[in-house]
């Protein structure tokens, strides 16, 4: 049993994703219930994870088939975001696809088979494994992006993706084949074994397949020189999938990102310090200058989640091989608030939008404030959190970043950030402004989805605060749970 | 010269010409046939290193059943010279991304000097044998072996998704 356990939450979600392709043969027409049988397995395969977590003395490391396949708190951890994203992903899809009248079963087992992915993702110890991670999320993504075959946008969203990640694979599988000929190895630690040696005569190629592996990995998180799919992706995608790709698809490939970088590449620092900077000022500055223009809400939040990315780059570009200066950590509850951010604010628009993608214009939320309250509220507090306002996790998330690159002495880099972050204030509030304070009546009246669209908004609002108020001891609400900043100090100092 | 050396130059020279000649010609099936070209001079590199499985499977994989897929679909859909687009500002576009790739190519070429004084290891004698590249499918790599199986059953998944016609 002790060997199957650090298996189940990847083999749950898996088996789960088979089960719902199986029996939406078997079960004709009653569609619905597919919705929540993934939703079971998510919960399953999040319970296993969470007693995974409490069974052992933290911080643990437990490496499977010759370090292939790793289960520590770092994976965990990420394992705990991606099921979250997918449960709110699967609760609002199930209104929205009786809505766009798609509702086939293979949604949900794409959503889960995803989740597969992204967990190998955070847990592979070899870049064979961590290219394949990232394979099995990327194709069932493509299929999610394009599941509205008769919406012109959302084909256009699927062929534009599909070329350009298809490229981008290229770039790292290039990249993957020069660290191997570099190095011997394919395995994480054995890289940087190899790297921190004195005598390492082949430093210029490995840097070379660094180069390459970085090209396709921002392409994947949508650093600037590689952002120009992600607007008309995010815009053309069904509105559900695309807070699953905003949240939970970032997330994985930071995952990837970080402890590739951390575990392999960060004796080579000097190498990719100065290039990684440089592409998170101008993400930072992209990113907000073009989300002021949007008048579509989900362009706009697609511009947002550049400038996000951003940030996170500062992080990244200030990562040092100790787990005490925090760095890692902050990067982790940075992206754990933001996840939650943003897949709660997709949840919002989801439910507001209506057939064929309409009422998605920042200016058709006149009024929605007081018809829906519960939305309005939520949506403040997602975009307070997505600006960084206090008490909510968004804030703590910069706060903790900033200082903790400060702290590596990135003051430029800080300062940028900090100019940006007030930017962002103006189009955040915007949102919030035309919802409250424009004299306008909102006239649709929405019908599918209202409960689990409630349930969802009352589990995020509930996480942002929660992130945020959680950091300190004297207001930690669930006794005797620890603090989420203490779980990201673990998650970290189980990678080394 | 050794026979090795002269074989790589002709092989690598070869695949780099027609893969330029596969971007520079307009008409689809000239473009898909030098890209055959540009695969059978790969397989004859891989011949070399002594990949044997590799090189069987990139003669019948890639040159054989790809290509013929690739052939056939540009024959059904029947693409007209004049039906295709007009490329405009061809030099512009390629000086600038010259440009743009010039300290990629510097960091390749100081790698180039580095590595020619660096010691290959030697591979076994059944290195690439259909035979060791099973056992290590089996053995070490089992369980990428296994996941690429999820792999593709998404993409049959996916496949059957995005074709199928409305129920």
């Amino acid at each position: 049993m002790n060997n199957i356990f650090p298996f189940l939450p990847i083999g749950i979600t898996l088996v789960f994703a088979i089960a719902v392709m199986l029996l939406e043969v078997l079960l004709n027409g009653k569609k619905q219930i597919l919705a929540y049988v993934s939703l079971l397995g998510v919960v399953f395969s999040a319970i296993t994870t969470v007693s995974l977590w409490a069974r052992q003395t933290n911080p643990f490391h437990l490496s499977f088939f010759s370090e292939m396949f790793i289960v520590d708190n770092y994976s965990l951890f990420f394992y705990l975001i991606f099921l979250l994203c997918a449960g709110v992903c699967i609760l609002t899809s199930s209104g929205y696809l009786i809505r766009e009248n798609m509702e086939h079963g293979e949604y949900y087992s794409l959503v889960l088979f995803a989740v597969t992915g992204m967990m190998l993702m955070a847990s592979g110890g070899d870049l064979l494994i961590l290219f394949l991670g990232l394979e099995i999320m990327t194709i069932s993504i493509y299929v999610l992006v394009g599941f509205n075959r008769y919406n012109i946008k959302s084909n256009e969203a699927v062929l534009k993706y599909f070329f350009l990640g298809a490229f981008s694979a290229g770039f790292i599988l290039y990249g993957i084949a020069l660290i191997y000929g570099a190095c011997q190895s394919t395995t994480l630690s054995q890289i940087g074994k190899v790297v921190r040696a004195e005598d390492f005569a082949y430093a210029p190629m490995a840097v070379m397949g660094i180069l390459l592996l970085m090209v396709g990995i921002l392409f994947k998180v949508a650093a600037v020189p590689f952002h120009s799919w992600l607007p008309d992706v995010y815009e053309g995608a069904p509105t559900p999938v695309t807070g699953f790709m905003i949240s939970a698809v970032k997330v994985a490939s930071f995952a990837f990102f970080l402890r590739l970088f951390l575990i392999s590449f960060i004796d080579l620092k000097d190498s990719w310090k100065d290039i990684i900077s440089v592409i998170a000022v101008i993400t930072m500055f992209t990113g907000n200058i073009f989300a002021f223009t949007q008048t579509n809400i989900k362009r706009m939040l697609a511009y947002s989640s550049i400038s996000h990315t951003g940030y996170l780059l500062i992080g990244i570009a200030s990562l040092s091989a100790s787990p005490e200066n925090h760095v890692a950590d902050a990067i982790l509850y940075y992206l754990l608030a933001y996840s939650v951010g943003s897949i709660g604010t997709f949840a919002c628009i989801s439910y507001l939008s209506q057939k064929d993608e309409e009422y998605v214009n920042i200016d058709d939320y006149a009024g929605v404030g007081f018809k829906y309250p519960l939305i309005g509220i939520a949506m403040s507090i997602f975009m307070f959190s997505l600006i960084g306002v206090p008490p909510t996790g968004g804030f703590f998330g910069k706060y903790y970043l900033f200082s903790a690159a400060i702290n590596q002495g990135m003051y430029p880099l800080v300062l940028i950030a900090i100019v940006n972050s007030m930017m962002s204030v103006y189009y955040y509030l915007r949102v919030i402004a035309v919802m409250y304070f424009k004299h306008s009546d909102y006239k649709v009246t929405n019908t599918s989805g209202k409960m689990s669209t409630n349930l969802v908004l009352v589990y995020t609002l509930v996480g942002t605060i929660w992130i945020g108020m959680g950091t300190f001891t004297i207001f930690s609400i669930v006794p005797g749970a620890t603090s989420v900043l203490e779980w990201t100090k673990v998650s970290i100092e189980s990678l080394f | 010269m050794a026979a090795n050396t002269i074989f790589f130059m002709i092989f690598s020279l070869v695949a780099i010409i027609s893969g330029f000649v596969m971007i520079t010609r307009r008409h689809p099936l000239s473009a898909a046939l030098s890209l055959v070209v540009t695969f059978i001079s790969l397989a004859g590199l891989y011949g070399l290193l002594a990949a044997k499985l590799l090189f069987i499977i990139q003669i019948l994989v890639y040159a054989g059943a790809i290509m013929t897929l690739v052939i056939f679909s540009i024959m059904l859909l029947n693409v007209q010279e004049e039906d295709l687009p007009a490329e405009e500002r061809i030099i512009e576009r390629v000086s600038i991304t010259t440009l743009i790739l010039l300290p990629m190519i510097y960091i390749i070429g100081r790698s180039f000097t580095v590595i020619k004084d660096g010691q290959f290891p030697e591979v076994s004698q059944d290195f690439g044998t259909i035979h060791s590249v099973g056992m290590f499918l089996f053995t070490t790599y089992s369980f990428p072996f296994e996941v690429i199986s999820i792999l593709l059953l998404i993409s049959l998944l996916g496949v059957v998704v995005l074709a199928k016609r409305r129920i």
